[in-house]
């Protein structure tokens, strides 16, 4: 991935140290990590590289600093939210909010979508937690840890 | 009898079905007993850990804690849930502060003694490759396979266990096994481009695409996954590679436990491979498997 990126990975953990870290947030480098942790393995100074841009973005999405790329935490968003409702990702319903919400409605249905409903592959019903004391503790849990992750952000930016 | 706490994880309910029908035929072949984690939630997959760590290691945790609850390893047939389970077993393990907030979150103590593996290495190394040649009915003699292990499965190799980073054979050497040949190519633990399939498509089309192009040069006749998300990437995405390098790639890419349905004697419809985008069936067919 580091082929895309505008600072590829060794750039990109010598600026941290020189704390050029807004240079680093407004460019594209951590949000074309795809976590395939290839660079964590292979770093002679064994440096855990993918762990460091997985806090790049989570930093950039407590909104820290702004964020460079929209897509991605779009995705992120409803991605999150499928399992806080459904304890599972609703596929079909995930692809249809996201092609919405970054503005491209049909991307992938025709011939991708449209032979994978045919093959049987994607079901329009959601996959649910069906016992319901499981689906509240389910969404409880996300609600407790919402509230610990802002605290830690108050506490950091206090 | 072996007994595992099974781990699904979306994609086998849906895009990756029929890697659970194939996963569960031959385990019970096998006599691995595979018992499905009740009102199982979503690992997370990439998604949790660059939103927030907390998430990331509570979601996978309601089942670590059911499985050490009922003493038993915990598997997933997909790589990245297997990495998940895994990663958040080791991350609580190393901090406590996280494990305390874990148990907090999710109203639940966890002990920190499940064991997870990924489905290959039960297989392979729990049940035995001794045990499943003697199983086999069928040598799938004349194939070449090009064993894809992905990211997941092997790296990091702490998490992983692995000591073969950068060429893995746990596959190969079931491929061998099988009565297959299994190519030596290079692209073994490349990325296909994994969580960007539906954000960054044009990062996935090229990736996949490089890898599916070194397969066909190697010789192979198809590409063998262990993850629902690769398979999606490499067969789904194929036809749109196929128009981007202006070739005809053609190479069906198979789950592993399809493969050894094969072997064990299933056929096409038993191990749903029509519900492949790229058809298995001619090649099968003009290899005398089917």
């Amino acid at each position: 991935m580091a082929y895309a990126m505008e600072y590829p990975p060794t750039m990109a953990m010598r600026m941290i140290q020189l704390g050029m870290h807004d240079r680093l947030m407004s460019a594209n480098t951590s949000w074309f990590c795809v976590s395939c942790e290839t660079c964590t393995t292979r770093c002679p100074r064994e440096i855990d590289i993918a762990k460091v841009m997985d806090t790049l973005k989570i930093m950039a999405q407590a909104g820290k600093y702004k964020l460079s790329d929209n897509e991605i935490p779009i995705f992120d968003w409803i991605f999150l939210k499928s399992i806080e409702l459904t304890g599972k990702i609703y596929e079909i319903g995930m692809i249809g909010a996201y092609n919405m919400l970054s503005l491209n409605p049909f991307k992938d249905v025709f011939p991708m979508g449209v032979k994978m409903i045919l093959k049987g592959k994607i079901s329009f019903i959601p996959h649910l937690i069906y016992n319901p004391f499981e689906m509240i503790k389910n969404i409880r849990m996300f609600k407790r840890i919402k509230k610990k992750d802002r605290e830690r952000i108050y506490e950091k930016n206090a | 009898m072996l007994k595992v706490a099974y781990f699904p994880g979306c994609s086998l309910s849906s895009t990756a079905k029929e890697y659970d029908v194939a996963t569960r035929l031959v385990c019970e072949d096998l006599e691995i007993n595979l018992v499905e984690i009740p009102e199982w939630t979503c690992c997370g997959a990439t998604t949790a850990h660059i939103t927030s760590e907390l998430t990331a290691a509570a979601l996978p945790a309601k089942s670590l804690i059911w499985a050490e609850k009922h003493n038993m390893p915990i598997t997933s047939p997909c790589s990245a849930c297997f990495s998940r389970l895994k990663m958040a077993h080791l991350n609580m393990e190393k901090d406590a502060k996280l494990k305390k907030e874990v148990e907090e979150v999710t109203g639940e103590t966890y002990n920190g003694k499940a064991e997870v593996l990924h489905l290959t290495r039960v297989m392979l190394e729990k049940y035995g490759l001794e045990n499943i040649k003697a199983k086999i009915k069928k040598q799938l003699k004349g194939l070449k396979i090009a064993c894809y292990y992905g990211c997941l499965m092997t790296r990091p190799a702490e998490v992983c266990e692995n000591d073969r980073v950068e060429n893995p054979m746990i596959m190969d050497n079931l491929v061998e096994a099988l009565g297959a040949e299994s190519i030596k190519w290079y692209y073994k633990t490349e990325c296909c481009g994994a969580a960007f399939s539906l954000t960054k498509t044009e990062i996935v089309r090229k990736l996949s695409g490089d890898i599916l192009k070194e397969a066909k040069a190697c010789g192979a006749d198809l590409v063998m996954v262990a993850c629902p998300l690769c398979h999606s990437n490499l067969d789904a995405r194929q036809p749109e590679i196929s128009k981007l390098l202006k070739t005809n790639l053609n190479i069906p890419v198979l789950y592993f436990t399809q493969v050894m349905g094969l072997a064990l004697g299933y056929d096409y419809m038993d191990l749903m491979m029509n519900k492949h985008f790229i058809d298995p069936k001619p090649l099968l067919k003009a290899k005398g498997i089917l």
